[in-house]
């Protein structure tokens, strides 16, 4: 079953398609069914004392399945007080918060656009809307979804990303390098040691911008060439016909030069400087 | 939440969408194949306590959803002759698990789609409609109606084909 014969590939989007309803087989809407059946309705405990404070500053607050919910002047915050919790944003977008996660959005969210910001383990179903892009800002990583379902997992400190289906784009704040991430794959990031790990099924990529560490496992040869660039600040070129070469070594400080030189030997390409 | 139900959790939420189309192609009906699954997942909850004694959970939800469905099949037709099970025993598990996946992931595709051009791609693979019949159905031109099915194929295409690799933007 090749995914390159689409013959086969043709005879699937049939069956998909003359069986297809919208809103089925949504992992994130049976589960919620899933743990009503397994008698795991969200446990409400007492109050901790953090709860109490914040409602403090808070105009209203509601309980919903095991989040609170607090309405200020300009924010909703969404806190998980228990398991995990789900709840449907403004936009239908759906989330599933872990203990302890916390998410907030302003008050004209959705009206031009989807910014929530967002510390600990939160799965997101993002409906689909391309004039609003899904902006989800964490303490040190800005991820921008292109409609989706992925889990972030956010502390001062680090952020990971998760894709479940679609594209996400997950920029660290240092060094800036956007990363475009598909279905299947991992982004681990470290603010403290300026790390950027990078899994995908088949390959593996990790940065340092702190020891200046580059190393690649199977990663496409075009995707190399652009970290590099973008590393490097500078632009390279890379003939088409050799996009798809798989590439693996790493790099400690080496200068670009000599890494360009390297891999041009080794795999007989043509990486150049853009003139 | 316990490590057992952070593991279940897992599983499901991995494995949900996948099985639901791994169970249609035995039921043939969607709501049958989503309740077979969650049945599934039901009687695995029980079992949580053995979690870490099965060796691929993920082969023993295809394997279980499998049975259940045929176990719901015989029981619906008690008679149905031994030629007219469905066909699934020729292609092998592992095929079977890699058909759903990519099922899963058309579906989801569908979903992600604009509500118009879901319109159109529907009419042409559901309802086998010629482009020209969804032209008139639709009043768009026969060009728009090519573009919405061409994209939307590409975006499987490219998520069939890209979904082990990553770009940089």
């Amino acid at each position: 079953m090749q995914p390159t014969n689409h013959h086969t590939t043709e005879a699937h989007v049939r069956f998909v398609a003359r069986h297809y309803q919208p809103n089925r087989f949504d992992s994130q809407k049976a589960w919620v069914d899933m743990q009503k059946r397994l008698g795991k309705p969200a446990k409400r405990r007492s109050l901790p004392t953090y709860w109490r404070a914040a409602a403090a500053a808070a105009v209203a607050l509601l309980l919903v399945a095991g989040i609170l919910y607090v309405t200020g002047d300009r924010t909703e915050r969404l806190m998980a007080k228990n398991e995990r919790a789900a709840f449907s944003l403004p936009d239908q977008t759906g989330i599933l918060m872990q203990q302890g996660a916390e998410l907030t959005y302003g008050k004209h969210f959705g009206k031009n656009d989807r910014q929530v910001s967002m510390r600990g383990e939160i799965a997101f179903a993002v409906t689909h809307d391309s004039s609003k892009p899904f902006i989800v800002t964490t303490p040190t990583a800005r991820v921008e979804v292109l409609g989706t379902e992925f889990t972030v997992n956010a502390d001062d400190k680090e952020t990971r990303l998760d894709v479940a289906s679609g594209r996400v784009r997950f920029t660290p704040d240092d060094p800036v390098i956007p990363l475009l991430c598909e279905a299947g794959m991992a982004v681990h990031y470290r603010a403290d040691t300026k790390t950027i790990e990078v899994i995908a099924p088949d390959s593996r990529m990790e940065i340092n911008g702190q020891t200046g560490k580059l190393s690649f496992d199977n990663v496409r040869l075009e995707e190399v060439v652009r970290i590099l660039s973008l590393y490097h600040d500078t632009s390279l070129e890379l003939p088409e016909e050799e996009a798809d070469i798989p590439f693996s070594s790493s790099f400690t400080n080496q200068s670009l030069a000599d890494i360009i030189q390297i891999i041009n030997i080794t795999l007989d390409t043509n990486i150049n400087p853009a003139p | 939440m316990t490590r057992l139900e952070k593991q279940f959790s897992d599983y499901f939420h991995a494995h949900y969408r996948p099985l639901c189309l791994h169970a249609l192609h035995f039921m043939g009906n969607v709501e049958e194949a989503e309740d077979v699954v969650q049945d599934t997942f039901a009687s695995l909850w029980d079992k949580r306590e053995q979690l870490e004694s099965i060796k691929s959970v993920k082969a023993y939800l295809y394997t279980a959803v499998r049975n259940n469905c045929l176990t719901r099949l015989r029981d619906a037709k008690p008679t149905t002759p031994l030629d007219q099970l469905p066909s699934e025993a020729l292609l092998s598990e592992e095929e079977q698990v890699e058909r759903a996946e990519m099922e899963a992931r058309i579906w989801k595709m569908i979903d992600e789609l604009p509500e118009r051009r879901r319109e159109v791609f529907l009419m042409a693979k559901r309802d086998g409609m010629s482009y020209k019949e969804i032209a008139k159905e639709t009043g768009l031109t026969m060009k728009t109606i090519e573009n919405h099915v061409f994209r939307a194929m590409r975006s499987l295409r490219s998520k069939d084909m890209n979904a082990f690799l990553f770009f940089f933007a």
